[in-house]
């Protein structure tokens, strides 16, 4: 016994449906792929502090995209580039840089800022007012340019 | 007087219907799932982030480091193989990308594997001046097997 005209219209309608849905499927995915890659922006400043001290906090945030990791960051100064690779203290020229985290762990997660605080003892060696300094801030999934001016 | 049946039956008809409907949905999926990705194989790259440019002085030489971070969107391998930068004094200067399991420059290029992405070093060393002291910015063009990528890098300074 054959299967009746209906349900071979409705299954030949499932089978279609089901295709053209896999199709679209696989093609939102691809998309979405695609415009998912991390954004981090941020931004940094710097502040004197008594004794020839100074503070430079770098804010950062992912504001789009999967969690990515801190690296390092490349800290320009009077004395070169200083290379950053975690918390610590930092013997550079004649300065000593301090640097913590703050609101983040190494990790930054979608809507998630984190914030590293660098102080840095004999500053006006190190610094100079009026001059821009441009810092780089490395992630796994890529750059954040920042500047600063004492 | 019997008129003749030439039409198809009801069930028949459904059966060849189905059939078609079916045989042209394999057409669709075969052609996304193997004849799209093959015809239109490529590499799709984005640059994440804002590539950064960093000059040292030994004092004796300059060497110049460029930070660029590619993801390859692409459903192809790519090698990646210098970065072109223009200097200031309006020659053009070549960094290669450094193999990160040797730690040295390579001409033979960085292969970024299709969905991968990668933080690439492009290095180039012995120069007797700074040719990136004047500007934040500069413009430069990653060649790759496929194709050119604009790219614009600070200068970390």
């Amino acid at each position: 016994m054959g299967v009746a005209y209906p349900y071979l219209a409705i299954l030949s309608t499932v089978i279609f449906v089901f295709i053209v849905m896999s199709v679209v499927s696989v093609s939102l995915w691809i998309i979405y792929q695609a415009s998912n890659n991390p954004l981090v922006e941020g931004y940094s400043s710097f502040e004197w502090g008594s004794g020839g001290t100074a503070t430079i906090s770098i804010v950062f945030r992912l504001t789009r995209g999967h969690m990515v990791t801190f690296e390092r960051i490349l800290l320009s100064s009077n004395y070169g580039v200083l290379n950053i690779s975690g918390s610590g203290t930092y013997v550079f020229g004649n300065s000593t840089f301090r640097v913590s985290y703050d609101g983040f762990d190494g990790k930054l997660f979608p809507g998630q800022e984190g914030k590293v605080i660098i102080e840095v003892t004999n500053a006006t060696e190190a610094y100079t007012s009026g001059k821009i300094y441009r810092s780089g801030v490395f992630f796994d999934g890529g750059t954040l340019i920042v500047s600063f001016e004492p | 007087m019997r008129k003749a049946r030439a039409d198809l039956s009801g069930p028949v008809l459904t059966i060849i219907v189905t059939l078609a409907v079916v045989a042209a949905g394999l057409i669709i999926v075969g052609y996304f799932w193997w004849f799209a990705p093959h015809a239109s194989k490529q590499a799709a790259i984005s640059v994440l982030g804002e590539p950064a440019l960093q000059v040292s002085y030994n004092g004796t030489i300059y060497t110049v480091d460029s930070y660029v971070t590619l993801k390859n969107d692409g459903n192809d391998n790519v090698t990646i193989q210098k970065l072109v930068l223009n200097g200031d004094d309006g020659n053009k200067y070549e960094l290669l990308p450094i193999d990160p399991a040797t730690g040295s420059t390579t001409t033979s290029g960085i292969i970024l594997t299709k969905g991968s992405k990668q933080q690439i070093t492009f290095e180039i060393g012995n120069l007797a001046s700074n040719p990136f002291n004047n500007n934040p910015s500069y413009e430069g063009t990653i060649l790759t097997d496929s194709g050119v990528i604009p790219v614009t890098l600070y200068v970390v300074k």
